[in-house]
C-alpha cells in the first residue's frame, strides 16, 4: 500500500512543529480577511470582492510555501516545481468545484455576483483544496480516503483534512442566517458564508491540533 | 412478517390517521372560531341604547334622520378608488413629505391638501391586501375572520350589512365605473355601470380610459347621488414595474387630472350644487411593495389612502393615521344613514369639524353604541358588558382585562357626555361647550379607538379545551406513526439482511436531525415565509451526503488491500458472503454502478438548483428577477416554445418509461397511443388559450379539456383494473433469466405506477400556468434521476431513507412550482379549466391538484420506488420477495404519514406559542392552512398507493 510506504518516510514531529503547522494558517487567514484589508480601508461587508481577493492571494502564497516545504521534507513530492504545478492545477479546479457546490446550495448565479463568487472560490479553494493538492498530488485513492471517508493518517494529513472539513461545514452553517429578515448587510452572499468558513476553519485547526498531539503522532511512532 | 402483524400495523396506522383528522378538526375549530357577525341591516334601533340584537327590516329614512339628530352634511358622494395607490405617495410617511417626483406628478391634489380643502389619512388596510376583501372592509367596516377570507376567495355577493345597501334603501341613486368586482359584490345596486376587468394585467391604459370616458357625461348629469370610480391602472403599473416604474409618474398625472376635473366641476366655484353638498373621497384599497406586489401585511402594502375633499376648508391640516374600516361609519354618519352592523371602525373626527358640538358628540355616541353591541356579541359571557347594557352604574368586574378596560372607557365617556349635556342645556355659551365638548369627544375616541383595534385584530374568545384536545390528538397520532414506522424499519433491516444500526451511518442521523431542524425552523416567522430555502438546503445537503457515500464506494476495489476497505465495503454495500463470491465481477460492476450513480446524483442536484431558481418564492426577495419572470416578460412565443418543448420531452420520457417495461406487450402500446392523443389535445388547448387564438375559454377549449380529463382518468382506471388479469392471461415468464425482476406483483405494480405518474404529469401540463411547464419536466427528471440513484445504491441506503428523501423532494418541489406560504399564490385561474359552470367542489379540486402537483408526483414516485428492483439485493424466492415488498409498501405509507404529522404537530405547537405574535394572521395562519392541505395530499398519495398495491396483490 502506497500510504504505508510513505508513512515510513515521515519525520517525527516535535510538538512545536505541530503547533506551528496548525497555528500559522489561521493567523494568515485572519490577517487576510481582517487585518490587511482594514489597513487599506476595506472590509468584508462593504467590499466583499476586494477583501476576499486579498485574503485569497495571501492564503494561496502562504499555502504554497508552507505545504510545499512540509511535503518536501516528507519526500512526498518529487520537486519544488512539482509542488507549484500541483497548486496551479488544484487551485482552479477546487475553486470551480466549490463554487459549483455553493451555487447548487443556493448561492446566486446571476452574473452581477461573479466577482464575489470567484474570489470566494479562490479563498475557500486555497484553504480546502490547495493544501491537499500539494500534499496528496494526483492520487485518487488518497483524495477519496481523506475527503469521502475522512480517514487521515499522520500529522500532515490531519492538518490538511480536518481544517478543510471544518471550513466546509462552517460555510454550510454560515448560510443559515441568510434567509432571515434581519436585513443586516452581513447576511448577503458571501459574507456570512465566509465568516462561517473562517470559524469552522479555526475550529478545525484546533481539533486537528489536539488529534495530532494525542493520536497522529503516536500512530506514526508506532509504525516506525 | 406475518399477516397478523401486518393487520396490526395497518390498524394502528388507520387509527392514527383518524385521530389526526379529529385533532385537526378540533384545533381548527378552537383556534379559528368563526367570528360571530350580526345579521340584518341596522336601522332606527341603532339609535336606542340597548344591547338587543333585533333589527328593523325596513327603516323609514325620515324617522331615522329625526332620531339621529345629526344634520346630513353631504348629499352626494364621489368615491374614487385608485387601486393600489399607497398613501405615502400623497401624504408622505413619518411626517416626511412625499417624494418630489410624486408631488410634482400630482400638483392639483397637493394644492388641495395645502389649501386645507382636502384632508388625507393613512387608512391602514388589514391583510390580505387584495382588492375584494378590502372593498368589503371599506363599505361594511368589518374585517372578516381568517377562515372566512381563506375559504371565500371567490364569494360573490356581499350579504352583510354595508354602506351601499344602506344607501340603496335610503333611495340613493348610484353609478359605478371601474373594477367589475363592485358589480359582483353589489348586483342590481347601480343605475348605470361599466365594469372593467383586471384580467389583463399588462394593460395600463385602456383599463382607465374605459372609466374616464364616462366622466364627462356623468358630471353633466344630476340624477346620481353616489358615483363610484375604480381605477385599476395604477395597480397594473405596480405589477409591471414596481413603485419606481417609469409609467408611474404618468399614471399619477392622469389620476391628478381626474381629481382636478372632478373637483372643478363638482366643488369648484362655478359648479352648480343645486343645494346639495358634494363630498369627494379618494381612496385606495391597498398599497404596494417596492416591487409592486400586494397581499401581505407589510407597511407598504397596508398603507392605503383615504382622502376627503369638500368645499369648506378643513380647520387644520391633519395627516393622521386611521384604519380603512373607519371609512364606513364616517361616510354613513356624514350622509345620515345607519352605521353598518358589523362595523369595527371609528369615526374620523376631522370630517365632523363643522358640526355643532351636540351633533358631533351624538355621532360619537351612535358609533360607540354600535361598537358596544358588537363587543357584546363577540364576548357574550362578559359580565361587565352585561351590566352596562342593563344600565347599572355599579363597579364593573370582568375576567378579561381588555374588556374591563373597554367597559371602563365607555362608562367614562357616557358619564362625561351626560354631565356635559346637563351643563350645556342650561347655558348655551359657545366657549363652555367647545371646552367641555372636547374632553367628552376625547373620552369617546379613546373608547372607540381601543375597542376598534381590538375588534379589528380579530381576537375572539378561543376555546382552549378544543385547542388543547386537538394538540393532544395530533401528538397521539404522531406517536402512533412513529411506533409503526420504527417497527417496520426494524422489519426492513431484517428483510434486507442489512444489520447496520440506524445511528451508525451519517446519512441517517443527519436526515433525522434535518427533519427535526425543519420542524423547529417554524418558530421563526421569516423562516416560515422563506421555507423554500430551508427545504432546498436540506434536500441538497442530503444529496451531497448520498453522493459522498457513492464516492466512498467509487473505485475502492482497485486497491486490493487494507482491511478497512473491505470492512467499509461490507458495511456499506452488501453482505460479506456475497462479496467473497463475486469479487471479480463486483469490482467492475461496482465501478460502473458508482459512476452511474454519481451522474444521476449530479443530475438531481442540477435540476434541484434550476427548480429553486425558477420562481423566487417567499416574501423578501420576490421582487428580484427569476427565470419565471424573465419568461413571462419576454415574447409569448418563447414561453410557448419552452412549454411545448418540455411537454414533448415529458411525453418522450413517459413513453420510454412505459414502453421499456418488460411485460404487457399489447397494453403498453395502447396506453402509449392514448397518451399521444392526450398530449396532442393538451398542446392544442394551450395553443388556443395561451397562443392567442382565443383569449378566453370557449366551448371548444372546454370540450378539449374535458376530453383530456376523460382520457387520462379512464387510462388510469383501466390500467389499474386490467393489468393483473392481462399479466396472468399472457402467461409470460415473470422472472426473466439473468435479471432480478422480482415477483409478478412487483412487475405489475411497476407498470401501474408508471402510468399513474405519466398521467399526473400530463394533467399538470393542462392545468398549470404555461411558465410552469419546464418545472414539471425538471421535477420528472429529478424524480427519475433519484429513482435511478436509489435503485443503484441497493441496500447501501436504507429504504426508509429513500422514501423520506422523495417526500422531502416533493415538499421542495411544491415551492419550486411557485407556491409560497401566503394564500395569494394559489392559482385560481387554473381552477376553472374545463368547467362549464361554476362549481365550488370541482374548482376546489382543480386548485388542489394544481397546488399539490409536486407532493403527489413524488408520492407516485414512492410507489414506483417500491416496485423497482434493487441491484445487489437479489430475491432468493418468491416468499421472501413478497415479504420484502410488504415491508416496503408499509414503509411507503408510514414514512410520509410520519413526516407530515411531524410537520403538522410541530406547527400546531408553534401556532399555540405564537398566539400573540404580530404575524399570527398574516404568516402563521396561512401556513397552517397549507400544512393541513399537505396532510391531505399525503393522505391522497397514500390512498392511491395502498389501494393500487392491495388490489394488485388481491388479484394476483
Amino acid at each position: 500500500m502506497a500510504v504505508d510506504t510513505q508513512n515510513k518516510g515521515y519525520s517525527r514531529y516535535s510538538i512545536w512543529k505541530v503547533f506551528l503547522l496548525h497555528f500559522l494558517p489561521p493567523v494568515v487567514l485572519f490577517l487576510g480577511i481582517w487585518v490587511l484589508p482594514y489597513r487599506q480601508g476595506l472590509n468584508l461587508i462593504e467590499h466583499p470582492a476586494e477583501t476576499l481577493r486579498i485574503a485569497g492571494v495571501l492564503q494561496v502564497f502562504f499555502s504554497i510555501v508552507m505545504y510545499s516545504f512540509m511535503s518536501l521534507k516528507e519526500r512526498r513530492c518529487p520537486s519544488v516545481w512539482m509542488a507549484i504545478w500541483r497548486s496551479i492545477l488544484s487551485l482552479p479546479i477546487g475553486a470551480f468545484v466549490l463554487i459549483f457546490i455553493a451555487i447548487i446550495f443556493g448561492a446566486p448565479w446571476e452574473l452581477e455576483h461573479r466577482l464575489k463568487s470567484a474570489f470566494w472560490g479562490q479563498l475557500i479553494s486555497a484553504i480546502v483544496v490547495l493544501p491537499a493538492g500539494i500534499v496528496l498530488g494526483g492520487s485518487w485513492l488518497d483524495w477519496q480516503r481523506l475527503f469521502a471517508s475522512t480517514r487521515p493518517q499522520g500529522v500532515l494529513e490531519y492538518s490538511v483534512c480536518i481544517p478543510a472539513h471544518g471550513a466546509v461545514i462552517g460555510a454550510w452553517f454560515g448560510a443559515w442566517p441568510m434567509p432571515l429578515d434581519w436585513e443586516r448587510p452581513w447576511q448577503e452572499w458571501p459574507v456570512s458564508v465566509t465568516y462561517g468558513m473562517a470559524a469552522g476553519y479555526f475550529a478545525g485547526e484546533i481539533i486537528s491540533f489536539i488529534l495530532s498531539v494525542v493520536k497522529a503522532r503516536n500512530e506514526v511512532s508506532k509504525e516506525d | 412478517m406475518t399477516g397478523g402483524t401486518c393487520m396490526k400495523w395497518s390498524a394502528i396506522t388507520m387509527s392514527g390517521t383518524l385521530v389526526q383528522i379529529i385533532g385537526i378538526y378540533f384545533f381548527v375549530m378552537g383556534f379559528f372560531p368563526v367570528k360571530p357577525t350580526l345579521k340584518g341591516n341596522s336601522g332606527v334601533e341603532s339609535l336606542r341604547f340597548d344591547c338587543s340584537v333585533e333589527y328593523d327590516m325596513d327603516p323609514d329614512p325620515r324617522s331615522f334622520l329625526e332620531k339621529l339628530e345629526i344634520q346630513p352634511q353631504f348629499h352626494r358622494i364621489v368615491l374614487m378608488v385608485v387601486d393600489g395607490l399607497p398613501a405615502e405617495f400623497l401624504i408622505g410617511r413619518d411626517k416626511q413629505p412625499p417624494r418630489k417626483e410624486f408631488r410634482d406628478a400630482m400638483p392639483y391634489t397637493h394644492e388641495l391638501l395645502l389649501n386645507k380643502k382636502a384632508v388625507g389619512f393613512h387608512a391602514r388596510a388589514a391583510p390580505p391586501t387584495v382588492t375584494m376583501p378590502r372593498l368589503k372592509a371599506m363599505v361594511s367596516g368589518s374585517i372578516a375572520g381568517f377562515l372566512d377570507v381563506a375559504f371565500n376567495f371567490n364569494t360573490q355577493v356581499l350579504l352583510d350589512d354595508n354602506l351601499i345597501g344602506q344607501l340603496k334603501r335610503f333611495g340613493w341613486r348610484m353609478a359605478m365605473y371601474g373594477d367589475e368586482t363592485w358589480l359582483r359584490l353589489f348586483p342590481d345596486s347601480f343605475l348605470r355601470y361599466d365594469g372593467v376587468s383586471s384580467f389583463f394585467v399588462k394593460d395600463t391604459v385602456e383599463v382607465d380610459h374605459n372609466v374616464s370616458r364616462h366622466l364627462n357625461e356623468e358630471l353633466s348629469r344630476y340624477d346620481w347621488d353616489l358615483l363610484v370610480l375604480h381605477y385599476l391602472g395604477l395597480d397594473h403599473v405596480g405589477h409591471l414595474g414596481g413603485r419606481r416604474s417609469s409609467l408611474m409618474v404618468h399614471k399619477l398625472q392622469e389620476m391628478d387630472n381626474i381629481v382636478a376635473q372632478l373637483h372643478t366641476s363638482l366643488l369648484g366655484d362655478g359648479s352648480k350644487d343645486l343645494g346639495r353638498e358634494t363630498l369627494l373621497v379618494i381612496a385606495s384599497d391597498h398599497g404596494m411593495t417596492q416591487g409592486g406586489n400586494h397581499g401581505g401585511a407589510s407597511f407598504e402594502e397596508t398603507d392605503a389612502l383615504a382622502l376627503f375633499v369638500r368645499k369648506r376648508p378643513f380647520l387644520e391640516y391633519f395627516d393622521g393615521r386611521a384604519f380603512q374600516v373607519d371609512l364606513a361609519p364616517t361616510l354613513a354618519l356624514l350622509v345620515g344613514v345607519p352605521i353598518p352592523k358589523n362595523n369595527v371602525g371609528a369615526l374620523l373626527l376631522p370630517l365632523f369639524d363643522s358640526l355643532p358640538a351636540t351633533e358631533m358628540l351624538r355621532a360619537l355616541e351612535v358609533n360607540s353604541w354600535q361598537i358596544l353591541k358588537l363587543l357584546r356579541v363577540r364576548y357574550p359571557k362578559s359580565s361587565c358588558l352585561k351590566s352596562i347594557c342593563s344600565g347599572q352604574k355599579s363597579i364593573y368586574k370582568d375576567n378579561n382585562e381588555e374588556i374591563q378596560k373597554f367597559c371602563h372607557l365607555f362608562s367614562i365617556a357616557t358619564d362625561a357626555h351626560e354631565s356635559w349635556r346637563k351643563s350645556s342645556c342650561i347655558s348655551t355659551n359657545t366657549s363652555c361647550i367647545s371646552a367641555d365638548g372636547e374632553a367628552v369627544s376625547k373620552a369617546y375616541l379613546s373608547f372607540l379607538h381601543s375597542a376598534s383595534t381590538w375588534l379589528a385584530r380579530g381576537t375572539t374568545q378561543k376555546d382552549s379545551f378544543l385547542i388543547f384536545s386537538g394538540c393532544f390528538f395530533m401528538l397521539l397520532s404522531m406517536i402512533f406513526f412513529m411506533y409503526v414506522s420504527w417497527k417496520i424499519i426494524l422489519e426492513d433491516y431484517i428483510a434486507s439482511k442489512s444489520m447496520v444500526l440506524l445511528i451508525l451511518k451519517p446519512e441517517n442521523w443527519i436526515t433525522v436531525a434535518g427533519v427535526c431542524g425543519h420542524a423547529l425552523s417554524f418558530n421563526s416567522s421569516s423562516l416560515v415565509e422563506e421555507e423554500q430555502f430551508t427545504l432546498h438546503f436540506l434536500q441538497v445537503t442530503m444529496w451531497c451526503l448520498f453522493l459522498r457515500g457513492t464516492i466512498q464506494r467509487l473505485g475502492c476495489f482497485q486497491s486490493m488491500s487494507p482491511d478497512s476497505y473491505k470492512l467499509l465495503w461490507d458495511r456499506m454495500s452488501c453482505s460479506g458472503e456475497h462479496f467473497k463470491q463475486k469479487r471479480e465481477d463486483a469490482q467492475q460492476n461496482q465501478l460502473i454502478i458508482s459512476l452511474k450513480q454519481a451522474f444521476a446524483g449530479l443530475l438531481v442536484l442540477i435540476t434541484a438548483r434550476l427548480l429553486r431558481g425558477w420562481h423566487r418564492g417567499g416574501v423578501n426577495w420576490t421582487t428580484l428577477p427569476d427565470i419565471a419572470k424573465w419568461l413571462e416578460e419576454s415574447d409569448p412565443l418563447i414561453l410557448q416554445a419552452f412549454h411545448t418543448v418540455s411537454l414533448a420531452t415529458v411525453y418522450g420520457i413517459c413513453c420510454w418509461l412505459i414502453l421499456n417495461h418488460k411485460l404487457f406487450f399489447r397494453l403498453k402500446y395502447v396506453v402509449a397511443e392514448i397518451f399521444t392523443l392526450a398530449v396532442v389535445l393538451i398542446e392544442t388547448y394551450n395553443l388556443r388559450i395561451h397562443g392567442g387564438i382565443s383569449s378566453h375559454a370557449d366551448s371548444f377549449s372546454i370540450m378539449i379539456a374535458q376530453v383530456v380529463y376523460g382520457l387520462l382518468g379512464g387510462t388510469v382506471c383501466a390500467v389499474l383494473l386490467l393489468s393483473p388479469f392481462l399479466l396472468q392471461t399472457k402467461g409470460e415468464v415473470v422472472v426473466l433469466p439473468g435479471k432480478n425482476s422480482g415477483t409478478e406483483f412487483q412487475t405489475c405494480l411497476n407498470f401501474i405506477s408508471k402510468v399513474f405518474l405519466s398521467s399526473w404529469c400530463f394533467l399538470q401540463f393542462l392545468l398549470q400556468k404555461p411558465v410552469n411547464g419546464v418545472p414539471i419536466l425538471l421535477l420528472l427528471v429529478q424524480l427519475i434521476g433519484s429513482l435511478i440513484f436509489f435503485s443503484l445504491s441497493g441496500s447501501a441506503l436504507n429504504f426508509w431513507l429513500k422514501v423520506l428523501m422523495l417526500y422531502l423532494m416533493g415538499s421542495s418541489g411544491h415551492m419550486a412550482m411557485g407556491n409560497t406560504n401566503t394564500l395569494a399564490t394559489v392559482d385560481v385561474a387554473g381552477a376553472y379549466i374545463g368547467l362549464n359552470q361554476h362549481s365550488i367542489f370541482l374548482s376546489g379540486l382543480l386548485a388542489f391538484i394544481i397546488t399539490y402537483a409536486s407532493p403527489i408526483i413524488h408520492m407516485l414516485g414512492i410507489l414506483l420506488l417500491v416496485s423497482m428492483d434493487d441491484i445487489g439485493n437479489p430475491i432468493v424466492d418468491k416468499l421472501e420477495g413478497n415479504n420484502r415488498f410488504f415491508v416496503r409498501i408499509s414503509l411507503s405509507c408510514s414514512i410520509p404519514l410520519l413526516l407530515s404529522s411531524v410537520v403538522l404537530t410541530s406547527f400546531t405547537f408553534v401556532m399555540l406559542l405564537m398566539q400573540g405574535h404580530l404575524f399570527i394572521w398574516s404568516v402563521f395562519s396561512p401556513k397552517y392552512i397549507y400544512v393541513c392541505f399537505t396532510v391531505l395530499s399525503t393522505y391522497c398519495g397514500i390512498i392511491i398507493n395502498s389501494v393500487a398495491s392491495l388490489y394488485v396483490y388481491a388479484m394476483i
